[in-house]
């Protein structure tokens, strides 16, 4: 089946409603050739955009009606491996809907709700994400504890991995925003598939997640307390964990890579390892930042972190979007951590600020900071 | 030219070969038509710690199973009597060393073999400069595990094991457990650690029983194992000797979960390891099988073999 041009959509949708419907019949939308996109609206509107996050776009693109008919239509070009989200904005009668395209089935879920999403020539959804029918699978476990340093009950919940062994001393991964990571990023479908595939040893995990997101994790000195004066003790208590900073590591996304960047600095020595992905790592040279308040700490502690930048940790993980606007932050960061003498992975990718982009990068992150000889072993 | 694919005349029992099996297992299908119905004995060493992880291969067979111990009885060997663990180490140092620079001639080769691949059309046969650095390939293998050999044989020697009453223990201990055991099962995991505990036991010259061996567990049987991995993130590595395996079956190297593990779909990469290899390069997934009767005889289902031009075709001994 080959992939009709957007001059050939056109005419179809010219030639009329049964040239189209046929010409769509076997078609995923929006319809991707090579480096091209033709997004497409069927339906009565008085104008139609597409609303992406795309870093360097104008971040609507209006959607043309073609002739008099009920389609509206957009072909622009992307770059291959590109993973797009967007909605499409319809307005009628003064009024603007969101919507999520309905011509198409590929959806992103994030705590917002969710996107449609577009995969360009050469994007292919990890396998290694999917979660498998058959084979040993992680456990999970939830319990409370009183914080106070955060002056309230705090949920955590723990990944017991295949081969769980309560003899044995496991690795431990702290990560931020934990449960959002399994709604969103199928971690524990990641976790199974790396760990019984021996591509990680098996990890335990604890997940955390926020009652004040922005705040708690905006390099707040009690949530850095919580974490290691508090938690991590429970932790240890409860499961045979590396009693060691070579055993830990802290991760996450967004203010969750902020948050764990910030945790390890005001607690040198205690991880030896950090994933951050997307880090909202915003800093000013000089002046004054025009992120928006709740940046007003962040951007204190970037300052300082990087006038000063202590011993947070031995590896850092880094990864980020192209299509971010926190691409130049990420990348600023990395020189300045390599000439400190760490080691460094940082890998960029043809996506924007979402799950599925953390997602993707989740197996490289975990591979890198948590090497096995994989080579050696034959299930 | 491969050489033909034949069981060790010194090895008259049945021998089964099996692809992954811990998903979709079919060892008692296996067990039931080599009239197996009494207790089976179970060689799951490669998992190290995890030796007894085996509720898995008892929920897929019908026959109760005895697990050899073979990794944890070692363990005790070793507190009992460190010298031969100390002795050990020592080897596996001497070992790293002429493995890098194994992989560092391997590496070279292989770049250059790829550039020829590239350059001649190997359809059309003016294959000299790439037939010679296979051949130069093939001599770096020759040659590394030559040397592999004479350090395990002089660990052996070193720690005496004939005379050696903790090793004597050990092989008592292993042989006494398994001694009702109308055939052995060989699990895979990590193959240098299986095959490490299987010649500190000499369990498979001490104790002839139907075999049926799964994934790394067929590896360690074979001539030589190789080590490979081509979708490994952060690592580029070249398919690798490793030493010599087990040699109950020859002409053929097995690649367990070649899917997951091979490119097979890049016919460059698998007409080179086809190439290299001096037996035929046999691919196994969960539903191949690779058995030989009492009598001797050869037969296959689902394996499928790599030819010379990095063409996948279906394998008939």
């Amino acid at each position: 089946m080959t992939t009709p041009t957007p001059e050939e959509i056109q005419k179809a949708i010219e030639t009329g409603e049964t040239t189209i419907a046929a010409l769509l019949q076997h078609q995923r939308v929006p319809v991707v050739s090579d480096s091209r996109a033709t997004f497409l609206y069927h339906g009565q509107a008085d104008s139609v955009s597409l609303q992406h996050w795309v870093y360097g776009l104008p971040s609507r693109l209006e959607l043309q009606r073609v002739g008099k008919s009920r389609w509206w239509m957009l072909s622009m070009d992307l770059p291959r491996r590109s993973r797009i989200e967007y909605k499409l904005v319809v307005r009628r009668h003064g009024h603007e809907e969101w919507l999520l395209d309905p011509r198409n089935e590929r959806i992103a879920h994030d705590p917002f709700g969710g996107n449609s999403v577009v995969h360009m020539t050469g994007y292919e959804e990890p396998e290694w994400s999917l979660p498998q029918a058959t084979g040993n699978r992680g456990t999970f476990e939830t319990w409370s504890i009183p914080s106070h340093a955060l002056q309230s009950d705090r949920e955590i919940r723990v990944y017991l991995p295949p081969r769980y062994r309560p003899n044995r001393r496991h690795r431990l991964l702290l990560l931020h925003d934990g449960d959002d990571y399994v709604r969103y990023s199928r971690l524990a479908a990641v976790l199974d598939n790396l760990i019984t595939r021996w591509e990680v040893p098996p990890l335990v995990v604890g997940l955390l997640n926020p009652q004040d997101r922005l705040v708690e994790y905006g390099a707040d000195r009690r949530h850095a307390e919580f974490v290691v004066e508090e938690l991590l003790p429970e932790l240890e208590r409860r499961y045979p964990i590396i009693r060691e900073p070579s055993g830990r590591c802290l991760g996450g996304a967004s203010f969750g890579g902020v948050a764990s960047l910030a945790t390890a600095w005001y607690y040198p020595n205690t991880f030896d390892m950090l994933l951050l992905q997307s880090g909202s790592f915003a800093f000013t040279d000089i002046g004054r930042h025009t992120r928006g308040p709740v940046f007003d700490p962040v951007v204190k502690f970037m300052n300082r972190f990087r006038d000063s930048i202590g011993k947070p940790a031995k590896q850092f993980y880094l990864s980020c979007g192209v299509y971010e606007s926190l691409i130049y932050e990420n990348r600023s960061l990395v020189p300045l951590l390599q000439s400190a003498g760490f080691q460094v992975k940082f890998e960029e990718a043809r996506d924007g600020h979402n799950w599925e982009n953390w997602r993707d990068r989740l197996r490289s992150g975990l591979t890198w900071l948590f090497p096995i000889p994989a080579w050696f072993y034959y299930e | 030219m491969a050489n033909l694919c034949e069981r060790n005349p010194k090895f008259s029992q049945p021998l089964v070969l099996l692809g992954q099996q811990r998903e979709v297992p079919r060892l008692n299908s296996v067990l039931e038509r080599l009239k197996v119905d009494g207790p089976v004995g179970l060689v799951s060493a490669g998992w190290e710690e995890d030796e007894d992880d085996d509720q898995w291969v008892r929920d897929a067979i019908d026959a109760p199973v005895i697990n050899s111990q073979l990794y944890s009885l070692a363990d005790q060997l070793f507190q009992q009597d460190p010298q031969v663990i100390e002795l050990l180490r020592e080897r596996q140092d001497r070992l790293r060393e002429f493995r890098e620079i194994n992989e560092l001639q391997t590496e070279h080769l292989c770049v250059v073999a790829r550039e020829l691949w590239q350059r001649l059309d190997v359809h059309a046969g003016a294959l000299g400069p790439l037939q010679q650095t296979i051949g130069q390939l093939q001599a770096v293998d020759q040659s590394y595990l030559e040397a592999v050999t004479t350090i395990i044989v002089e660990y052996e020697q070193r720690i005496a094991p004939k005379e050696r009453p903790s090793i004597l223990e050990y092989r008592r201990q292993v042989l006494e457990r398994l001694q009702d055991c109308q055939a052995l099962l060989i699990a895979g995991g990590h193959v240098g650690v299986l095959l490490n505990r299987l010649n500190l036991c000499r369990l498979l010259q001490n104790i002839q029983r139907p075999i049926v061996a799964w994934s790394g567990g067929a590896m360690a049987l074979g001539e030589r194992v190789y080590f490979y991995d081509q979708f490994l993130p952060h690592t580029k590595r070249e398919v690798e000797l490793s030493r010599r395996g087990m040699s109950l079956f020859t002409g053929a190297q097995v690649f367990p979960r070649a899917n997951q593990r091979l490119q097979l779909h890049d016919q460059r990469e698998l007409g080179l390891l086809a190439r290299r290899m001096t037996s035929q390069c046999l691919l196994l997934n969960e539903r191949s099988e690779i058995n030989w009767s009492a009598s001797g005889e050869l037969h296959a289902t689902d394996v499928l073999y790599a030819d010379d031009l990095g063409q996948i075709k279906e394998w008939t001994p």
